[in-house]
């Protein structure tokens, strides 16, 4: 990345002599761009508030359309970051998006907040400041906008719109999208049906304290009630209901890494990057070595997960230990949230999203679900039943006591084309996947900061104990170190066992001199910390495929001949370039400790 | 019908194993890709119903053409539920005899030719021209974007070359101690692998003409060209190797190819010519496929096994080789991820049982030669001494004294141009005999009661397949691509249904009389036209029977 970090930092610091704490002080925070974190907002609206984004900061936030969902929506990607300290492909990234599951909403309002949060606190808080200036943010909001908006629009379960809206042909009738649920009784969500049977022929009887309650019946008991599924009428006369609804497919398993096709793993689609989102998500990420951190959000279950989706994926161990601490860290953050790992804590995955960024492309991905059915009230799963809420009893009490009922449809009467007389009910679709809508702003907002925190620990790498030894008959010997800051390696260990994207490069140049030996040596070598692994060929460029390790260094060494001044330059994918400059002169006796600071050590403008 | 494929099949094998001086040595001959699009554009002028289907168009501007030669018509149209053919040649661009034959087949069909009383033909002469075109201007066989192999931030820097000014890219010999080669002691013209075991010691390294271009102490490790086409598809593709390109289908012939087979569910089969083969020794089969399956399931197999007689008679002379299983090719992603049946045909290789014509075994003196050597006597009795460069010494500018010579490349793997015609009609054969052996669906055991004897009805009807292929495959059924074979009872206005269903799926119907009994109780008004029943199916058509009382 060709983006300078210590100037920046000499800006960030003026700055702050003057601008600090003046928004955010004694409860008189004013933001420049309101928008109530309450609720949840189509696609359009999530655009609109990108716009007023743009608006109020223009040299922050600019956009760049991608491409158009199935519908023909557009997929715009927020670029955010202070144009004036560099180009956004001249910086290292972090990709946020949200919401690739058109149910899972509340991950567009995550992103969004992020950029929201950062653009309104550059001023008043160092820590947004420097990520707004040293780093770019892409957002997308939503990978499934045509989803999202079906969900939030139309009658739908919490759990259907999952997919995007590509007609798709899931009964192999021939016939496409032709039996999808139904609101038969017209209210906008599509609910549970059941059935009085006489007594002796149900699976399930009435709670005796709420008769809201189906509970199954056990052991020698008898049922008065049975289940029909979701809303819906046999649409097409094959004798099923509901079996070829609208799209049909998971988008979260079109991509390429360990993609395996429908048979094997459901809603994988034609071919990795078949539909027209995923295809433009590719192209994007494919164009921008430069991003090093990537979170999706979905919900929900609060869950930080990561990948492999598949045992027989491996994972580095350098680079779990990476993650791990990420993952501590956001469990921290996240209050009844759990880091986990995908295929071992939740269930296989074959081509998903987080899965190709880290296996494919090498870059550090996180998943999170947002929202634990524990938040509802506050207290941890064993007095709340677990996932999905599983426990309807409390989930019903904080239906009728939190939100006054606002979350439940009462069992009423329907007459039923072909099961008769029926009964209609149950929760809405904004109960168990996304925050009830006084609790969004905190669910969101320490979610995004998790994003930022991530962000923070991307690969910082410096020049640093540079120092020039003469060796007599105009031979030097020079040597550099590259520190580097930050919790991530500048390349992950998965990148560099497979050989994803280009090395580090280390080059030393001058105008009157000739490299003979370039390699690196080895600090944790205790009994020959001299011996260097040298460069093959082209001694002047030294190759880390390794990258530089997280909160660690690695140490550069040449032997040259010539005399004045030479360059130092550090250049990386997922790490901001470096540079410095030195002289042939003898800087250090020959015994000196390393740790010395060179005086020769010059940070070159940019 | 079955006379007229074995008599095709006799002339199509009878390629000859005398010396035939005129051979000339390919790519002599062979047509460019542009030639090949001219022809097929010419082709579709003289025929009127014929198409000619741009399908996509390579990464270097060049079309890629699908033929499209419509089969069975019903008043002009298509006749619905018709089947089609896939033929797929080229895939990759050292295979040019694939894609002459392909090209040569289109030209020689005839307006009546059986296959097309059956089903839909697709032709795909050349699916990779890109590769053509470098191949036949003796640059080798690549295609795509310049890539970076070796890492070293410089693209298509180090790559086979010629280096002594003969223009060819021939073969050298680098003298080095321990060195893996050694010349064949009983003709020195050959390499072969030193025998360790054996306590032989290797003398030469043998590498493909070039030099350390970029000084990194390796020869030709980042020579021209990106991704192949062949490791490009969905099955069995792998992540992390650079030939395989940055995803599944990166490539526009790649993806275009996919697109067209999605977009034509009727493909019920395909012929894929190229560098694999099925048909000279077909797989046995397996009980079960998993993701990185090569070999078809059982049942499969044995349609295979049974559709490969209108290609290779018992006394055929030559046995055509196969290359290994490549990982990501075109013909596994048809068969194991979308279900369609797929007979692979490498069309040619060197005949090398070295009998004379007439003869019923191999001569004595063949026994004990290697196979590198029945090879270069086959050579020279073919092409005399223009397959084979003698060794040369060559002052290499970094490898030091070394020999140049060898083989010269195409030759091994493409028949000399003036058997294309023979291979063309061995697969234009083939072609014939598929067609009386695809899916058919027909009414059989039809019976329908009166039971009040006037107004309500018992029918039966059973739908049968007769022919050797089954509706779908085993895999498309294990895979779940399978296509709706849907059965409708049609039931004159006024009609009701007592028993049974007005429509239902069949998953499929197996070959050679695989069949299904269907049974339905209806009541028709007084003096109303019979109910029917209506099979539709996009593999193997469309077939009505009229549910009428026996009299």
């Amino acid at each position: 990345m060709k983006y300078f970090l210590a100037l920046s930092l000499m800006v960030t610091a003026s700055l702050f002599a003057t601008t600090a704490s003046a928004q955010e002080s004694g409860g008189q925070w004013q933001p420049k761009v309101e928008i109530p974190w309450n609720r949840y907002y189509t696609y359009e609206e999530l655009l609109q508030h990108m716009q007023r984004l743009q608006q109020a900061y223009p040299n922050f936030v600019r956009f760049e359309d991608i491409g158009q969902s199935f519908e023909g929506r557009p997929m715009r990607v927020m670029i955010l970051g202070n144009q004036e300290t560099g180009a956004d492909n001249e910086k290292v990234a972090m990709w946020v998006d949200g919401n690739v599951h058109g149910n899972e909403v509340q991950g567009g309002e995550a992103a969004i907040y992020l950029a929201w949060w950062l653009l309104e606190h550059y001023q008043s808080n160092e820590r947004a400041h420097q990520l707004l200036d040293q780093r770019v943010f892409y957002i997308l909001p939503s990978q499934n906008p045509d989803g999202r908006d079906h969900w939030l629009e139309n009658a739908n379960t919490p759990h259907s719109s999952r997919t995007g809206t590509t007609p798709t042909d899931n009964d192999h009738d021939g016939l496409f999208d032709e039996d999808d649920y139904d609101d038969l009784d017209g209210d906008g969500e599509i609910l549970l049906m059941r059935k009085k049977v006489p007594l002796g022929q149900g699976t399930h009887r009435l709670d005796r304290d709420d008769p809201r309650i189906m509970v199954p019946i056990e052991g020698d008991q008898l049922g008065d009630y049975i289940i029909l599924g979701q809303e819906g009428i046999d649409n097409d006369g094959d004798g099923r209901i509901n079996e070829d609804g609208k799209g049909g497919y998971d988008m979260n398993r079109n991509w390429p890494s360990d993609w395996q096709p429908e048979h094997i793993q459901y809603g994988a689609g034609d071919y990795p990057f078949s539909y027209p989102e995923t295809a433009a998500i590719g192209r994007f990420i494919l164009a921008h070595p430069n991003i090093a951190a990537v979170q999706s959000f979905h919900n929900s279950g609060g869950m930080l997960l990561r990948g492999p989706g598949d045992e027989h994926v491996h994972y580095p161990r350098a680079d779990i230990r990476v993650y791990d601490s990420l993952g501590e860290e956001g469990e921290m953050m996240l209050p009844f949230y759990r880091y986990l790992i995908i295929h071992k804590d939740l269930y296989n995955v074959h081509g998903g999203f987080v899965n190709w960024t880290y296996e494919g492309l090498g870059i550090f991905s996180f998943t999170n679900e947002l929202w634990a059915s524990e938040q509802y009230w506050g207290k941890d799963r064993e007095h709340t039943g677990g996932w999905f809420s599983s426990n309807t009893r409390q989930q019903l009490e904080f239906n009728d006591s939190v939100t006054l009922g606002d979350l439940y449809v009462d069992w009423h009467p329907f007459h039923h084309p072909l099961y008769g007389d029926i009964e209609i009910g149950g929760f809405k679709r904004q109960h168990g996947r996304v925050a009830p809508s006084f609790m969004i702003e905190e669910m969101i907002h320490r979610n995004a900061l998790f994003c930022a925190r991530h962000a923070e620990e991307i690969a910082d790498v410096h020049l640093e104990a540079l120092k020039v030894e003469e060796l007599g008959n105009g031979l030097y010997r020079v040597t550099v170190d590259l520190v580097n800051s930050k919790l991530m390696p500048s390349r992950s260990a998965m990148a560099a066992k497979h050989k994803i994207g280009v090395p580090d490069l280390v080059s030393l140049e001058g105008s009157n001199l000739q490299v003979l030996v370039g390699g690196t040596l080895s600090p944790r070598d205790r009994f020959h910390p001299e011996r260097l692994q040298s460069v093959v060929r082209d001694p002047a460029h030294i190759r880390l495929e390794r990258g530089v390790p997280g909160h660690g260094r690695s140490l550069m060494s040449w032997v040259v001949r010539g005399s004045g001044s030479f360059r130092i330059r550090y250049q990386a994918e997922k790490a901001d370039d470096a540079e410095l400059e030195g002289q042939l002169e003898s800087t250090v006796p020959t015994e000196a400790p390393r740790t010395e600071e060179s005086p020769a050590k010059k940070q070159s403008p940019r | 019908m079955f006379a007229v494929t074995t008599t095709l099949c006799c002339l199509g094998l009878a390629l000859p194993q005398d010396p035939q001086p005129n051979y000339k040595l390919p790519p002599q001959g062979y047509h460019a890709p542009e030639e090949v699009a001219a022809a097929l554009e010419e082709l579709v002028s003289m025929h009127l119903s014929w198409d000619l289907i741009q399908i996509g168009t390579s990464p270097e501007g060049r079309p890629l053409y699908v033929l499209s030669i419509p089969g069975p018509q019903l008043a002009g149209n298509p006749a619905p539920g018709a089947p089609a053919i896939l033929v797929v040649a080229n895939l990759e661009g050292d295979r040019l005899g694939a894609g002459e034959v392909a090209l040569n087949l289109a030209q020689n069909l005839s307006a009546n030719f059986p296959l097309l009383e059956k089903a839909h033909l697709f032709l795909m002469p050349m699916a990779n021209p890109d590769a053509v075109a470098h191949v036949l201007h003796g640059e080798g066989n690549w295609r795509g974007a310049p890539t970076d192999n070796d890492r070293d931030g410089r693209v298509d820097e180090d790559g086979a070359h010629d280096i002594n000014g003969d223009g060819q890219v021939l073969w050298m010999r680098v003298p080095t101690p321990g060195g893996q080669w050694l010349a064949e002691p009983k003709d020195s013209r050959l390499s072969r692998k030193a025998k360790t075991d054996d306590g032989e010691a290797g003398e030469f390294r043998l590498l493909r003409e070039g030099a350390d271009t970029d000084g990194d102490r390796l020869e030709n490790e980042d020579g021209k060209g990106g991704i192949q086409l062949e490791a490009n598809f969905p099955h069995r593709w792998q992540q992390y190797d650079p030939a395989a390109g940055p995803y599944q289908l990166s490539e526009p012939e790649s993806r275009a190819l996919v697109d067209f087979v999605l977009l034509h569910p009727e493909i019920c089969l395909a012929l894929v010519l190229d560098n694999e083969d099925n048909l000279t020794d077909p797989p046995q089969g397996e009980d079960k496929s998993t993701i990185q399956s090569t070999i078809p399931l059982k049942a499969d197999a044995t349609l295979i096994k049974i559709l490969r007689k209108g290609w290779q008679s018992e006394d055929d002379q030559e046995k055509v080789l196969g290359e290994e299983h490549q990982h990501g090719n075109f013909a596994d992603w048809l068969y194991f991820q979308r279900g369609i049946l797929v007979l692979e045909s490498a069309l040619w290789s060197p005949p090398l049982e070295m009998k004379e014509e007439g003869e019923a075994k191999p001569k004595e003196e063949a026994k004990d030669l290697s196979k590198e050597q029945k090879l270069l006597a086959w050579a020279e009795r073919w092409y005399g001494d223009k397959a084979f460069v003698p060794w040369q010494d060559f002052h290499h500018p970094t490898l030091g004294d070394i020999t140049i010579g060898g083989w010269k490349p195409l030759l091994r793997t493409n028949p000399p141009i003036s058997l294309i015609p023979q291979l063309r009609s061995r697969t234009e054969a083939i072609l014939s005999s598929l067609g009386p052996q695809l899916a058919k669906l027909s009414w059989e055991k039809v019976e329908v009661k009166a039971l009040d004897g006037q107004q309500v009805f018992e029918a039966r009807a059973t739908l049968v397949n007769p022919h050797t292929m089954p509706t779908d495959t085993a895999m498309a059924i294990a895979n779940r691509k399978h296509l709706p074979l849907r059965i409708y009872l049609e039931l004159p206005a006024g009609g009701k249904l007592l028993v049974g269903k007005m429509q239902q799926n069949l998953r499929r119907l197996e070959g050679l009389g695989g069949s299904h009994e269907f049974h339905w109780i209806f009541q028709l008004p007084p003096n109303s036209k019979p109910a029917q029943v209506r099979a539709v199916s996009t593999h193997s058509g469309e077939s009505v029977c009229l549910l009428e009382v026996q009299s």
